[in-house]
């Protein structure tokens, strides 16, 4: 038996760019994994952030969430 | 062979130093292509492989993030240098933009019969694609071309306007509908602007009475026509020839013989970039050329009107001939009458491009002449694509060898070389080769990337079977790799349950290929549009249950599940054991582990594992109880995380090794060949 497969996987696409919690518009904010229209205007209204763990202020982000957002965002 | 044509040198050396930069030991042949034909050879392959070796294309910094302002013209842009390829969904109209996004590599091909995205961009210059993830439009871009091409369709009705703009501008862009009809007649050739459109423009100067100045004129206006339609490589190789041609006119050398100009335009044309040898339009168009010349002097035609007839007839099968295996290769067809067909449509086409490059220059005022020409065209395309197709698969390398072999003493002979009775004879040899290669059947399974979703083929030794065809969307490209799969026809197709990433693109495959029976799971009602596709082409549909068994071309197909109807759609699928004979392979659908439990397929070689490979199917159990060496996982980009991480896991700790389509594209288990 042989198997072939017909193209191997060499290129992983780049982690996106983090987005600045602080000047990042409601529209990219809402593009981030997890976060709809609600989270983001509460994220929106929660600035200014010193650090990304400032984001447990905001109601609907806790440990989990806040560890899932970690790589794509930045204060 | 006395070396008397230095163009037809430089030409052949070129092309051994083009393919020698891909397949370095052709080179081997640079000593013999030396004896035959002289120094210019080694000069055309010196030069050409130099320019391959000291200047290669550049490969852009791939997974590098990229932001800016960018122009975008006909969805590729440059940067740093690099010329780019644009994805975005939906694309991006010609304009100026700040995009951002990242860099990638093209994709290889990752079906049979699939576009293959790395082959076709190298050939036009590109290493590189741009994702896009965000775009700003910021300005339009003006196309200094607008006007001619307003002028060229003023008053004519939309189908007529795209045929004409394909036919004048190779412009096929609006052909969407028509563009498969051209090609089911054999007459997609036409769309591509060459020869006879470059002859026309010429023909139309060297008509002035400016003596031989006239040719310097068309030699200086070629490029404007270049610049109207765009340098496609058959433009390109076709003003090449002519411009050669009209500057030993000017000269006073006399015009270049075909085979001289041809070979000088191949040589200028792999200088200026050697990887355009991998375009399948460059290919094509040399081919077509060379089948001309090489047979139309050689043959004895009668005077008068039935000589016309004769040799367009032969003109169009000289052009056609060297092609045939390149078209199966990539298209799986071929139309049988297309040469007739080319016939009828040539005086058509005579008259419709000198009409349509005036229409360029007066508009409107043609369009009652156009308009008439163009329908009867696009009639005669619509009837013709009724006509008988040949199909094939792919053509593997030897394939093409064996073709172009057995070509070669016909040619001879017409050239009085070698008697036809000894020709025909040899030429028979490589023929019977190619069929009795053909002749062991494959016994392989099957599982086509069709992103999230399953369409797995088994070709069982002269019948074949289709279980199930990934998303409505991916239809055509199932279609297209049964075809490069030389798969004719289906014994059976199987839809194990409805779900659109199951069912859905069995619809096309329905509508495009014969078929013999359908399986189909209880859980299909009776008015689903597959059911109404299947009734509608009259094919026999089965809804069988746990127990049904059939005979399928060596081997054979066991229906495990459904047992019991519960109303669920995956609970309700179809479990399935493929015997090849020497092998078994269970395809679990989107199968629950409940229903694994009751399932006793005993060991098997191929596991097709269930529901993309979700935590809730693939159970311990049913892993230690039929110990597949080869687990299949049908998966693409998907938000159900798709295929789990423990189902991974429970897979590897059991021996098994795994295939996933959306790592690795489609996936070939061979079991042999059925004799």
């Amino acid at each position: 038996m042989r198997v072939t497969a017909f193209a191997e996987a060499s290129f992983t696409p780049p982690a996106p760019a983090p987005v600045s919690l602080n000047r990042a518009s409601l529209e990219e904010l809402e593009g981030l994994p997890g976060v709809g229209p609600v989270l983001a205007r509460r994220i929106l209204e929660g600035r200014p952030y010193a650090r990304v763990e400032d984001l447990l202020r905001v109601k609907g982000i806790g440990p989990a969430t806040l560890e899932r957002l970690r790589p794509y965002v930045r204060p | 062979m006395r070396p008397v044509l230095p163009g037809v040198g430089l030409g052949l050396g070129g092309l051994l130093g083009a393919l020698a930069l891909f397949h370095p030991l052709l080179l081997v042949l640079a000593p013999f292509l030396f004896l035959w034909q002289g120094a210019p050879s080694l000069l055309g392959l010196l030069l050409v492989l130099g320019r391959g070796l000291l200047l290669p294309l550049p490969e852009p910094p791939y997974g590098v993030r990229v932001e800016g302002v960018f122009t975008v013209r006909e969805g590729f842009t440059q940067w740093e240098g690099h010329r780019l390829r644009l994805k975005r969904f939906p694309p991006l109209e010609d304009g100026v933009y700040r995009l951002k996004g990242y860099l990638a590599p093209p994709e290889p091909r990752r079906n049979p019969g699939g576009l293959d995205e790395r082959t076709w961009l190298l050939a036009q210059g590109v290493r590189g694609v741009f994702h896009v993830e965000r775009a700003e439009a910021l300005s339009p871009l003006p196309d200094p071309r607008a006007p001619w091409r307003e002028r060229l369709a003023e008053g004519l009705s939309p189908p007529v306007r795209e045929v004409v703009e394909g036919l004048v501008l190779g412009d096929k862009g609006g052909l969407e509908e028509a563009y498969p009809l051209f090609q089911k007649a054999g007459l997609a050739h036409l769309l591509a602007v060459s020869g006879q459109n470059v002859g026309c423009w010429v023909a139309a100067l060297a008509l002035l009475p400016l003596g031989r100045w006239r040719y310097l004129l068309a030699l200086l206006l070629l490029p404007v026509y270049l610049w109207l339609a765009g340098p496609s490589p058959s433009l390109l190789r076709a003003s090449l020839m002519a411009g050669l041609s009209l500057l030993g006119l000017f000269l006073g050398l006399g015009a270049a013989g075909v085979l001289q100009a041809l070979g000088l335009s191949l040589f200028l044309q792999l200088l200026h970039r050697p990887e355009a040898l991998l375009g399948l339009g460059f290919q094509l168009s040399y081919l077509a050329v060379l089948g001309l010349a090489l047979v139309l002097p050689a043959l004895p035609l009668p005077p008068g009107a039935r000589g016309w007839l004769l040799g367009g007839l032969a003109a169009s099968l000289a052009a056609q001939l060297p092609l045939i295996p390149l078209l199966l290769h990539h298209f799986a067809f071929l139309p049988l009458l297309a040469p007739l067909v080319n016939l009828l449509a040539l005086p058509l086409v005579a008259l419709l491009v000198p009409l349509g490059l005036l229409k360029l220059l007066l508009g409107g005022v043609l369009a009652p002449l156009v308009e008439p020409l163009a329908r009867t065209l696009l009639a005669l395309a619509q009837a013709a694509s009724q006509g008988p197709l040949l199909g094939w698969g792919e053509v593997s390398p030897p394939g093409f060898a064996l073709y172009y072999l057995a070509l070669l003493p016909p040619f001879l002979a017409l050239r009085q070389l070698l008697p036809w009775r000894k020709a025909l004879l040899l030429a028979s040899l490589p023929v019977l080769a190619g069929l009795a290669a053909r002749w062991p059947q494959p016994l392989d399974l099957w599982a086509l990337d069709v992103g999230h979703g399953d369409a797995l083929l088994a070709r069982m030794g002269g019948a074949e079977v289709l279980v199930d065809g990934g998303r409505p969307e991916r239809g055509d490209e199932v279609v297209r790799a049964l075809r490069a799969l030389g798969v004719e026809a289906l014994e059976v197709v199987v839809a194990t349950h409805p779900d659109a990433d199951h069912y859905g693109g069995l619809l096309r495959v329905v509508a495009e290929l014969p078929v013999g029976l359908a399986l189909l799971s209880p859980a299909f009602p009776k008015d689903h549009p597959l059911v109404r596709a299947l009734e509608a082409k009259g094919v026999p549909t089965r809804y069988p249950g746990a127990g049904t068994r059939l005979r399928v071309g060596r081997g054979g197909l066991e229906v495990l599940w459904p047992a019991v109807r519960s109303g669920d759609d995956n609970r309700d699928g179809l479990a399935l054991l493929l015997d090849f004979g020497r092998a078994r392979a269970l395809l679990l659908a989107d199968l629950p582990q409940e229903v694994e439990e009751r399932l006793s397929p005993g060991p098997v070689a191929v596991l097709k594992v269930s529901h993309h490979g979700a935590r809730t199917g693939t159970s311990e159990a049913l892993l230690r109880r039929c110990r597949p060496g080869i687990a299949l996982i049908g998966a693409g980009r998907n938000p159900f995380g798709h295929p789990h991480p423990e189902v991974l896991e429970r897979l590897e700790a059991h021996g098994a090794r795994v295939y996933r389509t959306d790592q690795m594209g489609a996936v070939q288990v061979s079991f042999g060949y059925a004799w």
